[in-house]
């Protein structure tokens, strides 16, 4: 069933309706999320307005651990199977994923500064956020880097594989370690400890992100196929 | 309870949607180009 998916022809005529349809399904999302979560939600008893941005914060870290798991998927297909389909989506999911982490970091360090009193503390869930980061800028660089794509391919794939040994230090930083960030308070055994009023605008905000995600993947990927069939156009034809 | 954070959390919100706005610009001018030339040359190609 994948490998019907995964043929560039077929992925072209899926991906002209559902890129769109994905892209208005995000503007739908953002626009009730974003009044719901700035304007309609209540306050916190402790944290204040500084809680509104959760909604825009929780979301990004999600996504960018998300984005990198899909990623590594792709890569070990890629690497396994040697699926150019699944190269070009790793490769297009990347710049997407770094914007979220980067986020993540940023409006991480915008709500640390009135509630902890601190831009930035090296504590173990906000370094492996940014080793994250750092993590997706070096899979860009080397991609960029190598002129031959197959092998830029493998060696990208291979970067992405060992730099998934990140994502459980992400997610358990903070039972593993003393942090200043917060305990999980969504995906946890017992259940979200996150009130129902709160709980509506962040998934809405979650799948806001997500149908994005989705849209921009296939944008991407859209114009990868198109840009390697320009220069296969070209070779054929002897053009520069 | 913690005062005076709205512009903290407009910041947020700020920084985000103009985040996600330059990426999505960013990558449907990247489509639009390529898909353009994909098009033309496929013209050249099969007239």
């Amino acid at each position: 069933m994948l490998s019907q998916f995964a043929n560039p022809a077929r992925f072209m005529s899926l991906s002209a309706w559902a890129a769109p349809v994905l892209a208005l399904l995000a503007v739908a999302l953002f626009a009730i999320g974003v009044p719901w979560a700035l304007l309609l939600s209540p306050s916190d008893y402790q944290q204040g307005e500084t809680v509104r941005i959760m909604y825009v914060h929780v979301p990004a870290a999600w996504w960018s651990l998300a984005v990198y798991a899909i990623m590594g998927a792709a890569s070990f297909v890629g690497l396994v199977w040697r699926h150019v389909l699944a190269d070009i989506a790793a490769r297009a999911a990347a710049p997407i994923g770094a914007t979220f982490a980067g986020l993540c970091l940023l409006t991480g360090s915008l709500w640390g500064a009135p509630t902890w009193g601190t831009w930035w503390e090296w504590d173990g869930r906000l370094t492996s956020m940014l080793v994250l980061f750092v993590i997706y800028l070096g899979y860009i660089a080397l991609w960029s880097s190598i002129e031959d794509e197959e092998k830029a391919a493998r060696l990208a794939a291979i970067l992405c594989l060992v730099g998934l040994v990140n994502l459980p230090v992400v997610k358990f930083s903070v039972d593993w370690w003393s942090t200043l960030h917060q305990p999980a308070s969504v995906f946890r055994a017992e259940g979200s400890a996150v009130h129902p009023d709160m709980l509506g605008p962040l998934m809405i905000m979650a799948g806001a992100y997500g149908a994005l995600f989705g849209a921009l993947l296939m944008m991407s990927m859209r114009a990868a196929i198109f840009r390697r069939r320009v220069e296969a156009a070209r070779a054929r034809i002897g053009a520069p | 309870m913690i005062e005076g954070s709205w512009p903290y959390v407009l910041a947020s919100y700020g920084v985000t949607l103009a985040s996600l706005a330059v990426l999505a610009v960013a990558q449907l001018l990247r489509l639009r180009h390529w898909s353009k030339r994909a098009r033309a040359l496929g013209k050249e190609v099969n007239p």
